[in-house]
């Protein structure tokens, strides 16, 4: 494979387009991403449709954009004229009800003044009467294994146990759409081990669709069903592939497979790929 | 909980206190017995005594610390009010940082001849001092800390389509609570202070009052004993507020 044509390489493993049947959590049509005094253009063109249900992870080098892109799907951030983004069958504007954030810093994210129940129940009180909201904050804490530690402060428990309930607080609102910005980032490597088998365990129960940013390969072939990697300037969709690696995941075995090995090589050929397609 | 309490009291710290009043109590005896202006500690509780019982000091030790209560509850309330509608938006903000900035650089005690001018000796004017003083630490800090919430607690809210009335009231205002309280207690030491050097200068009722009068009357154990008194006063109030603001803060991490 030539260098040019690998760059440029999008094979499209989602469904194929146009199939009214398929039920898509997220699409985006052209979507282009402007940054900075000079509008710099990060994001330019881009056409993604993520499925109902599916783990999708987004790779990149640092600096390619995708937080920015990230944020732009959570109604964060503007994107640029022209752009097209629908969530559920229903065009975005602005920030869009049913796609909820998880940011790489927890600490700066939780209320510290709120026990973890309430702050789990942060994004039910508007909606929710109180006697509902507290046992959907409850279920949402005992999906995430912290049911024990509702009256605790955030302040209390661990980096580990913060992201957990920083999650739970996601999957509280029970959206269509959990976007992780590089979530298990500022965890030690035994914590974001065992996390990143737990949010797979998480995903499969609660249903839920997954667009997950990572720099970390590894963290990416074993969490996803399917991985986008972001490359160039202005960054296009420079590989899309769908995993064979089994549902049941393993640190240990999964690791061993030689599918595992073949998509980590995949991926690190795009990545590590230096120049502009 | 009589251990508890037992364990909270600092043995050490009365001790060099005490250590203190009888050294106090011998030097006026002995090297500094010449001195008509010193009282010795003996002279000085004693002056205490007759005072309270005998003397004005218990009316003069409601007034000063009832002024000063209530002035610096409305100047807390005021200044809140008037920092939280500056904070929040930025055509008032704009409109009125340069006037502040000019404002509070003037030295409070500087207006206390201002004051007496326009209302005379009176308690209008001792409350008035009191209010004006009071104000500005509560003020600039709502004002600074509703305008710096942090940016992640602000995304959060975003990301949960909070509104702004309820971004307001569950974020704004608790990151805020730790700075705003540190400005009361500031604001609460000047209420005291300036409720003082008002009775000096503007209003013959209270403590200050007092102490001025002993002076001009030549009696030391007198004029020390206000001051005992006025600082105990002080100490007081605070250690209660302390208690009421560790209180309130009791979730957060680091009480203020």
């Amino acid at each position: 494979m030539n260098p040019a044509q690998a760059a440029t390489d999008v094979r499209s493993s989602g469904p194929p387009k146009g199939d009214a049947k398929v039920d898509l959590a997220f699409r985006c049509r052209g979507l282009s991403i402007d940054v900075g005094d000079e509008q710099r253009r990060i994001i330019a063109g881009l056409d993604l449709e993520v499925p109902r249900r599916q783990f999708l992870c987004v790779l990149g080098e640092s600096g390619v954009g995708k937080t920015t892109l990230l944020r732009v799907f959570g109604g964060l951030t503007p994107a640029a004229a022209g752009s097209q983004l629908e969530l559920n069958g229903q065009p975005i504007t602005g920030l869009p009800v049913g796609a909820v954030f998880v940011f790489q810093n927890y600490a700066a994210s939780l209320l510290p003044w709120r026990t973890v129940r309430r702050n789990v129940e942060l994004g039910l009180e508007a909606t929710v009467a109180a006697a509902e909201r507290r046992t959907r904050a409850l279920g949402a804490l005992d999906l995430v294994g912290l049911a024990e530690r509702a009256n605790d402060h955030p302040w209390q428990l661990s980096g580990g146990m913060q992201q957990r309930v920083q999650i739970a607080r996601a999957l509280a609102v029970e959206p269509n759409l959990l976007l992780m910005d590089e979530p298990f980032g500022a965890l030690d490597a035994m914590t974001r081990e065992t996390l990143q088998v737990e949010l797979r365990r998480i995903q499969r129960e609660a249903g839920a669709t997954v667009i997950f940013i990572t720099h970390d390969v590894d963290e990416a072939v074993f969490l996803a069903d399917r991985l986008i990697v972001l490359k160039g300037e202005p960054a296009t969709i420079g590989l899309d592939v769908v995993s064979d690696l089994p549902v049941e995941r393993d640190q240990v075995r999964t690791k061993e497979l030689p599918a595992y090995l073949k998509l980590r090589h995949m991926i690190y050929d795009v990545v590590r790929r230096s120049g502009n397609p | 909980m009589r251990r508890a309490l037992l364990g909270r009291i600092n043995f050490p710290g009365l001790a060099v206190i005490a250590a203190a009043i009888m050294l106090w109590e011998i030097y006026t005896r002995t090297a500094g017995s010449h001195f008509d202006s010193l009282a010795s500690s003996g002279a000085i509780f004693a002056a205490i005594k007759t005072l309270f019982l005998d003397g004005p000091l218990a009316d003069q030790l409601w007034h000063t610390t009832s002024i000063a209560l209530v002035g610096w509850v409305i100047a807390s309330a005021l200044g809140f009010c008037i920092g939280l509608a500056i904070g929040l938006s930025r055509t008032a903000w704009t409109y009125s940082m340069a006037s502040l900035d000019v404002l509070r650089s003037i030295p409070s005690i500087s207006f206390v001849p201002v004051a007496v001018m326009w209302f005379g000796f009176s308690v209008t004017t001792e409350l008035l001092i009191v209010v004006y003083v009071s104000l500005w630490p509560p003020l600039l800090a709502t004002l600074h800390s509703v305008n710096s919430a942090p940016a992640g607690l602000l995304d959060t809210a975003r990301v949960f389509h909070l509104s702004k009335l309820s971004t307001l009231v569950n974020i704004v205002l608790p990151a805020a609570l730790p700075s705003i309280l540190v400005s009361l207690r500031l604001s609460l030491a000047l209420s005291i202070a300036l409720a003082v050097v008002a009775e000096m200068i503007g209003n013959p009722e209270g403590l200050g009052f007092g102490m001025v009068f002993a002076q001009q009357a030549m009696q030391p154990a007198r004029a020390f004993a206000y001051l005992v008194v006025i600082g105990t006063l002080g100490w007081g109030v605070n250690a209660i507020f302390l208690l009421a603001s560790r209180w309130l803060t009791r979730g957060y991490e680091s009480a203020p």
